[in-house]
């Protein structure tokens, strides 16, 4: 799948792809689509939205391609960023790849593999709930969860994409942890780490309710 | 580094046939684009690209023999049918993403590679091709799709082939691009 080997970085894919080499892209494009996609999905984006919207991510990292930030050579952590940022201004974003989306074909409504974790309606239910306690969050606190937390990203990572320092990080997320457990209740966001700025689990599949 | 276990919803995969278009789509917009980055944008764009038209080099007599195993471009050799492809990968064997076109005088007809370009760019226009889709589509939607920009390529077996994208696509594919008019 991937046509350059694992051996090239998505750093220097990125400068092919400026080059005009769309294979380079394309690359680039097989090794995180799936991360963009379910990023979306877990900031509550429905299973067509969330196609949409990886779609959008890909066309506005690539209209901004000089503004693109690598975290040791990868683009993910941008992408994701890219992601948060599209999904927090959807409409403004399909206004913007509305011919190109067009060219698409229809994004599928529903998982043409059956999921179990997609078709539960209590997990669903959990995921919305969630995406909008974040989507209540001050937007720097948005940025930092959704990094951090809905993609698995470390917090260092975050905080060189970002560019901020790894320490805002921590307290942007100690912040939103406090918000969004006055907003779910201490059945849903649970700190058990040393330190309790950070989570290990988000109990966010509703069987963690009190 | 934090994780979150037992979140609901584990990763996901793009639904085949979206990846499979808008990778196309995205690949096509890079080539565009990426090259008109690199050059400046004097010379309108022009719907069809005859790649040979845009690489004509000036061969004095003693490099003849150079120019005609090395040119980019080659004539169409084999006028049967032609090849339409849905997005620009080329691999040898017959599975090939796209549809063959094959009407008697029509897809190579009297040599003019542009009448293959016409045909492969009626079927992206009816919906028949699209982006990444893999082979042709029967019932589209009855609306006027876009067409991209088409290049005219030749098979190693010397049939043509109408790849979406520019000048550069067939070099870039391995292949010779097609002269714009093959003598019959």
């Amino acid at each position: 799948m991937d046509a350059f080997g694992p051996g090239k970085t998505d750093e220097e894919l990125w400068l092919r792809a400026r080059e005009g080499d769309g294979q380079a892209f394309a690359t680039v494009f097989d090794r995180h689509s799936d991360a963009v996609f379910t990023h979306c999905l877990r900031r509550g984006a429905s299973w067509a939205d969330a196609q949409d919207q990886t779609s959008m991510v890909f066309l506005e990292t690539w209209r901004k391609a000089g503004t693109l930030r690598f975290v040791e050579g990868s683009a993910r952590p941008w992408l994701l960023l890219v992601a948060t940022n599209v999904a927090r201004n959807d409409a403004r974003s399909r206004r913007r790849y509305a011919q190109a989306i067009a060219r698409l074909p229809p994004a599928e409504s529903e998982p043409d593999i059956a999921d179990e974790a997609v078709r539960s309606a209590e997990s669903r239910e959990a995921t919305a709930r969630l995406a909008e306690a974040i989507s209540s969050l001050r937007r720097t606190e948005q940025d930092v969860v959704a990094l951090c937390h809905l993609g698995d990203l470390s917090y260092a990572d975050a905080a060189e994409v970002l560019g901020i320092p790894v320490g805002t990080v921590r307290s942007r997320l100690s912040r939103a942890r406090k918000r969004l457990l006055q907003i779910l209740g201490p059945g849903q966001v649970e700190g058990s780490g040393p330190d309790d700025s950070e989570w290990d689990s988000v109990a966010a599949s509703g069987g963690g309710q009190p | 580094m934090t994780a979150i276990t037992g979140f609901p919803m584990p990763e996901q995969q793009l639904p085949a046939q979206y990846r499979a278009a808008l990778r196309s789509m995205l690949s096509e917009l890079v080539v565009t684009e990426g090259k008109a980055v690199s050059r400046p944008r004097t010379r309108p764009r022009r719907r069809y690209v005859l790649a040979s038209a845009a690489t004509a080099v000036v061969v004095g007599a003693g490099g003849a023999f150079a120019y005609s195993a090395l040119r980019p471009s080659r004539p169409v050799t084999d006028k049967s049918n032609a090849r339409c492809y849905s997005e620009a990968t080329y691999r040898p064997g017959e599975n090939f993403p796209g549809t063959t076109v094959a009407e008697p005088d029509s897809a190579t007809a009297k040599g003019q590679v542009g009448v293959a370009l016409d045909h492969c760019a009626a079927l992206w226009r009816a919906g028949i091709l699209q982006p990444g889709v893999p082979t042709a589509i029967h019932n589209p939607a009855p609306i006027q799709y876009p067409v991209p920009d088409l290049v005219a390529c030749v098979l190693p077996d010397g049939r043509a082939a109408i790849f979406p994208g520019l000048a550069g696509t067939c070099q870039r594919l391995g292949l010779q691009g097609a002269d714009p008019a093959t003598p019959s």
